[in-house]
């Protein structure tokens, strides 16, 4: 497996929002985890089921936050998986991307639970 | 630093602090990004602001009609589309701004279309963006209700009871005759010498009717030259005639759904009155050079100086033009037949010249008021203001002397002849005040100049004659 980035996220633009306002700040990482954590789950069950169109849905409706976190890596990996067409998912290919993404997610949960 | 300054991207922009409070929805479903957005969005402590994540649940709030909804497409239980339908219906005058992931085209210009009022892709830049956006639609609030308060005080300018001064019958009368034409859609006539208020009551009848929000056109007859009158009044196409290089909209046109005053009826020539009289039957015009007939809906209001009916008789006016146009015919009266309304009009047109040059308020001396009383003014109301803000600038205190109140030296015998009809008697007694009043009451003097007895000249004025 692919080494992750030394740097999984930048919390730059979440401090700029919060603008002095830790509490709020505290707020938005752990709803972060949170959110993160149910998508996965709900992404390894459509997985299972080799549901692929919901998966693009959920990783469409999880890149908007992804991109708050300054998680670059997985957005990368997001794009790929969204641009890949139905009828061509090569599902070995699709499963690396996929388990790479939940290896940088897990990640950032772990850091992010340290702050 | 505010955290107004902090944030906003145009901070070098003084805040608008005539903005009041402004209410914002925001749905998304994305607990985090809705968060995010609300969050930012808070910084500006105008705004009152509410996440909603799903659209059932901004449908059950849309009673309390925000100024601004911003709506993720994607929703869980709704499509965002149908979402934007409903809030069309039930609140039309909100503004819908769509954040969405999804950057397809056609999606974006469909919703456009629906009434939203922009679309923005979530990316990098997305909540400046919105920032910016909701800013351009708080300012458009902002100017739509300026413009809305100055229409109401315009309408309230031209309260025709504020607008038209006089306290004599005639005026009275008139009161009563705007008020009737204003409740409906009839077509008024307005008759009355040169200066004595035709567009004033024209703009009031308009701005006292249901018609007060959209245009008041007036038009000037006698002012285009005829070869242009057809093409101003009815607009022409793209390639009509020699020079005519896009088209253009003409009066009628533009005083859709408002009034259009064509004021000196009476000059248009007798080829023109034709086409008019067309236009009035069948409620619709043809541009020049066009083939589209584009209906109309507007209120016609005419003036003149002219005795129209004399005007028939002469065959320079068409007789069936002449009673399309009649409608509610409104006479204004000269002002030398209104002299109960000399004095009151006199202190209005004092005072208001006051107030708008910061002077101190002037009273006249009797002496004043018996001067302009005997004066015939065949400029009427426009000659009497004149008359009076001379005379405020030349006075020296707060009285304003008889000899303040300056009549036009270049008054000619033309000048009575053009007031209007009067008798034998009339016509002496104006001519015997014209000269009294440039050569300073010297009654020899003047009964010299007139060859008449200085004995006539002082019964005259002793029987109040002069």
């Amino acid at each position: 497996m692919e080494k992750l980035p030394d740097k999984l996220f930048d919390l730059s633009e979440l401090r700029t929002i919060a603008s002095g306002d830790n509490d709020f700040f505290l707020h938005m990482v752990s709803l972060f985890i949170t959110q993160n954590e149910e998508a996965l789950l709900e992404i390894r069950g459509h997985f299972d089921k080799r549901e692929f169109a919901a998966i693009q849905q959920i990783l469409h409706k999880m890149k908007p936050s992804i991109g708050v976190m300054g998680i670059t890596a997985a957005t990368e990996i997001i794009k790929q998986i969204e641009e890949t067409e139905l009828h061509e998912i090569d599902e070995s290919v699709f499963s690396v991307l996929l388990l790479r993404l939940d290896t940088i997610l897990k990640e950032v949960n772990v850091q992010l639970r340290l702050i | 630093m505010s955290t107004w300054e902090k944030f906003s991207p145009w901070s070098s922009i003084p805040k608008p602090e005539s903005m009041s409070s402004f209410s914002i929805f925001i749905v998304e479903d994305d607990k985090f990004y809705g968060e995010y957005l609300k969050h930012y969005l808070s910084s500006n402590p105008d705004y009152s602001i509410q996440h909603f994540l799903t659209g059932k649940e901004l449908i059950a709030n849309l009673h309390r009609k925000p100024d601004v909804i911003t709506l993720d497409y994607s929703l869980p239980d709704m499509n965002g589309a149908l979402v934007l339908k409903k809030i069309r219906q039930y609140c039309p005058d909100t503004q819908v701004v769509i954040v969405s992931g999804q950057k397809d085209i056609s999606t974006a210009l469909d919703l456009l279309k629906d009434g939203a009022y922009d679309y923005i892709v979530k990316e990098q830049d997305s909540r400046t963006r919105l920032w910016n956006v909701i800013l351009r639609i708080r300012e458009n609030r902002a100017l739509k209700n300026q413009v809305e308060q100055l229409q109401e005080e315009v309408g309230r300018k031209y309260d025709f009871e504020k607008a038209i001064i006089g306290n004599s019958q005639a005026i009275r009368t008139i009161y009563s005759l705007i008020e009737k034409a204003s409740k409906t859609n009839i077509n008024v006539s307005i008759t009355g010498e040169t200066g004595t208020g035709k567009e004033l009551v024209a703009k009031a009848i308009h701005y006292n009717s249901s018609r007060r929000k959209k245009p008041f056109v007036a038009v000037n007859m006698s002012a285009i030259p005829r070869d242009l009158l057809e093409s101003e009044l009815f607009g022409y196409e793209k390639g009509a005639f020699t020079g005519a290089d896009t088209r253009k909209t003409g009066k009628f046109e533009e005083a859709t759904e408002g009034t259009l005053f064509l004021d000196e009826i009476g000059d248009m020539n007798i080829a023109i009155q034709a086409k008019l009289l067309r236009v009035i039957q069948e409620r619709e015009l043809v541009r020049i050079g066009g083939k589209d007939t584009i209906p109309l809906d507007l209120r016609l209001i005419v003036a003149t100086h002219r005795d129209l009916k004399e005007e028939v008789s002469n065959g320079t006016f068409r007789q069936d033009l002449y009673y399309r146009l009649l409608g509610l015919p409104v006479h204004l009266p000269p002002l030398r037949e209104r002299t109960n309304d000399i004095l009151i009009l006199a202190k209005h047109f004092a005072e208001a010249f006051c107030k708008e040059n910061n002077l101190h308020m002037v009273v006249f001396s009797s002496e004043a008021s018996e001067k302009l009383l005997r004066y015939p003014y065949p400029g009427n109301i426009r000659e009497l203001k004149a008359i009076i803000d001379l005379a405020v600038v030349m006075s020296n205190g707060k009285v304003l002397s008889q000899e303040d109140i300056i009549f036009s030296q270049s008054s000619k015998p033309s000048e009575f002849l053009n007031a209007g009809e009067m008798t034998l008697d009339e016509y002496n007694r104006l001519i015997i005040k014209s000269y009294l009043d440039k050569y300073m009451d010297d009654i020899p003097l003047v009964a010299k100049k007139l060859g008449i007895g200085k004995s006539t000249l002082y019964r005259m004025k002793q029987n109040d004659q002069i």
